[in-house]
């Protein structure tokens, strides 16, 4: 592998990281632009999804006729719509009392995440769970290699985010969801019902987390403490892009997963951690909105 | 005040419910039982390596017990197998340790992991606990320190991956390799023997590089190994999880050389993470079902659990266990140092084919070191693990 092969490659690896990463961000976003609530349980719907998908897909408790691509596509959906109803009974039954209000949201987020581990414990079991994936091969181009399961992540991930992105700036829902977003109280008077647009702000971010999980499946394995780290880096893609903000969640899980790849191809994984968390304090003394977000 | 409540409520209720999954052992209805603590990790990497000596020690105790117990001062007793999940942190398996002595009452007890066990000999040797901790010693972890530390590890890897990597280099003209080794003290010592191993064995170590317990995408870290191009990537000792994922990873990337698993990976683990991209790989640590003993062990297994989960650790020790039983009734007696002594003279059927036991006399004056005999060269073939070679490992005594 030359220089420049090596550059390209350590780019791609960057790329691949933040497109993985920002399934998560993006869900994150959504809940707490319209919830005004940091959701550190995000990481654990995420872990749902994965354990979803792996019942759907991996153990093929349904079983559907055609090829394995279609399989796994409508798996990925169902999860999706499985995992977007939990979320939308969670904010319900914890959420929606404290919506605006971060400090009680954290606590309650941070009891959903022990609840979840440990159910997930004693549902899944304590052992790692892997799913096969129905892609297979390296694309070789020119001496630097993509996975073909992780460019179906990446183009699933993309199709994903087009998706909700057109949804929010083209739907009447979309753009309720953002006023509700910028006032809540403001967007109530123009008669759009609270209650609802923040369910579906639930249920779309944790569709994304769902998404992010079961994708990711086949590419890594599966157990109930797989949320920590996504939501980590998570945290840090949405503080270098902006908190609340979609266009900065893009590019801040893009900058962690390229700072990510530099660092640990030319130091070490160690070395590259301290790099993303010490551009996470750089970021928070310089500018505390982040690249793309703005004063709450 | 509604909402107060909902939140010191939901906090309560979270708490409980959230608190370490305890994974309880088998109880036998006796009057008289003898309680064993594995304080394994059953959550995070390790878990399919505390998973499997767990079901080990509950195979060599349902053994025992079914076959009447054993007598100490004329009372029968039972073994009772109890267990915590240590997370394969130090204070975890702390946690576990004083949870094992002080609520269970144990004399014995078992902790994975150096660093874990450097953590609890402060607690277990004072309390003239009887640890069969499943690891290497380390310049961190001197046994002479720890009489009642006995150190079961599966493999010690600078005695066994000389003549691993003086195979590979007979076999394929080896002349430089890469490795990854997981960033915990363990890891940090594995990899200092790695670099002996490497000198001894001839080959040219050209990069070795030192990994997260919990990492999943190994892509940087392999993109910087392949720029050296070596003839082979070895996993170290990294868990099965781990290097099944480094050879599906480093096969993605384009690397076509040899890949080798040295730290007995489970072959579920290998086929199912690393699907087609197994085929053609080495590894050392597999299970051989080649005793009497080991097929009674192998058939209990099968009963309860899927066998291919199976790992090395499952026959290192349901064996282990029995060794130990016999060594409390020659001793008739519960007190630790009196069955220590008898303890490091037993033998047992475990990774080799003939017995294993406890070495290190030479060394530290005492046998608590265990060996393995011989090294196991499999190689994934058609989805299976299949046999090459056993190679005789020479210990320093």
């Amino acid at each position: 592998m030359s220089q420049g092969q090596l550059f390209v490659q350590v780019i791609l690896n960057g790329i691949m990281s933040g497109m993985i990463l920002m399934l998560v961000v993006l869900g994150l976003t959504l809940v707490f632009g319209i919830l005004h609530i940091v959701n550190f349980a995000h990481g654990e719907i995420y872990m749902l999804g994965a354990y979803v998908f792996w019942l759907l897909f991996g153990k093929n408790i349904i079983s559907i006729p055609g090829p394995p691509v279609i399989h796994y596509i409508l798996a990925l959906i169902v999860t999706m719509i499985i995992i977007a109803a939990f979320g939308v009974l969670i904010e319900r039954l914890f959420f929606k009392s404290f919506r605006g209000n971060l400090l009680p949201s954290m606590i309650i987020s941070l009891g959903i995440i022990l609840i979840l581990q440990a159910g997930a414990l004693i549902v899944f079991g304590i052992q790692e769970r892997s799913v096969k994936s129905v892609f297979s091969g390296t694309l070789n181009l020119g001496g630097t290699y993509l996975s073909a399961e992780r460019v179906a992540v990446i183009m699933a991930g993309v199709t994903l985010f087009v998706a909700v992105y057109l949804f929010i700036q083209r739907t009447f829902t979309g753009r309720a969801m953002k006023a509700v977003a910028q006032d809540a109280d403001a967007a109530a008077l123009q008669g759009i019902n609270i209650d609802r647009i923040c369910s579906l702000g639930m249920a779309i971010g944790c569709a994304l987390a769902a998404a992010a999980g079961a994708l990711l499946a086949p590419i890594f394995t599966i157990n109930p403490y797989i949320g920590g780290e996504p939501l980590l880096l998570g945290f840090a893609a949405i503080i270098v892009g902006g908190l609340g903000s979609i266009p900065g969640s893009i590019v801040g899980s893009l900058l962690i997963g390229l700072v990510q790849s530099f660092g640990s191809t030319f130091l070490d994984s160690e070395a590259a951690m301290i790099i993303v968390f010490g551009l996470l304090v750089v970021m928070l003394v310089l500018k505390p909105t982040g690249l793309w977000g703005h004063e709450h | 005040m509604k909402k107060n409540w909902t939140l010191v409520t939901f906090l309560f209720l979270s708490l409980f419910l959230g608190q370490g999954v305890l994974i309880k052992g088998i109880t036998f209805a006796a009057a008289k039982e003898i309680k064993f603590a594995c304080i394994y990790p059953f959550s995070g990497p390790a878990a399919s390596w505390g998973i499997n000596d767990y079901r080990a020690y509950m195979i060599g105790s349902e053994i025992i017990n079914e076959a009447g117990g054993f007598t100490v001062q004329g009372q029968k007793y039972f073994w009772k197998i109890v267990s915590y999940d240590s997370k394969f942190t130090p204070e975890g398996t702390v946690a576990g340790v004083e949870w094992a002595i002080n609520t269970e009452k144990v004399n014995f007890l078992s902790t994975m992991g150096g660093g874990q066990t450097l953590a609890v000999i402060p607690k277990t040797e004072p309390a003239k606990i009887l640890n069969i901790s499943v690891a290497n010693p380390t310049p961190n972890l001197p046994p002479s320190k720890s009489p009642l530390t006995f150190f079961g590890a599966a493999q010690i890897s600078d005695t066994t991956w000389i003549p691993l990597i003086q195979w590979v280099k007979k076999k394929h003209g080896l002349k430089t390799m890469a490795v990854l080794q997981p960033d915990y003290v363990v890891g940090k010592v594995a990899a200092s023997t790695t670099v002996e191993a490497a000198k001894r064995a001839g080959v040219d170590l050209v990069a070795q590089e030192m990994v997260s317990l919990t990492a999943s995408d190994f892509y940087p870290t392999l993109t910087k190994i392949l720029t050296k191009n070596p003839d082979m990537i070895m996993t170290g000792i990294n868990s099965s999880r781990s290097a099944s994922l480094i050879l599906k990873q480093a096969r993605e990337l384009g690397y076509k050389g040899i890949v080798f698993l040295p730290w007995g990976p489970s072959v579920k683990d290998v086929l199912e993470i690393a699907g087609p991209q197994a085929e053609g790989v080495y590894a050392n640590g597999l299970i051989y079902w080649d005793t009497p003993w080991l097929q009674e062990v192998k058939k209990r297994y099968s009963a309860k659990w899927d066998i291919n989960e199976a790992d090395i650790g499952v026959i290192g020790f349901a064996g282990t266990l029995r060794a130990l039983t016999e060594a409390i009734v020659k001793a008739d007696s519960f007190d630790t140092t009196k069955v220590a002594a008898k303890f490091q003279d037993e033998k047992w059927d475990a990774y080799a084919p003939k017995d294993s036991g406890w070495w290190g006399a030479k060394k530290v004056g005492i046998k608590r070191l265990a060996f393995n005999s011989t090294v196991q060269i499999f190689k994934f073939e058609g989805g299976k693990a299949k046999l090459l070679d056993r190679l005789t490992v020479t210990v320093d005594e």
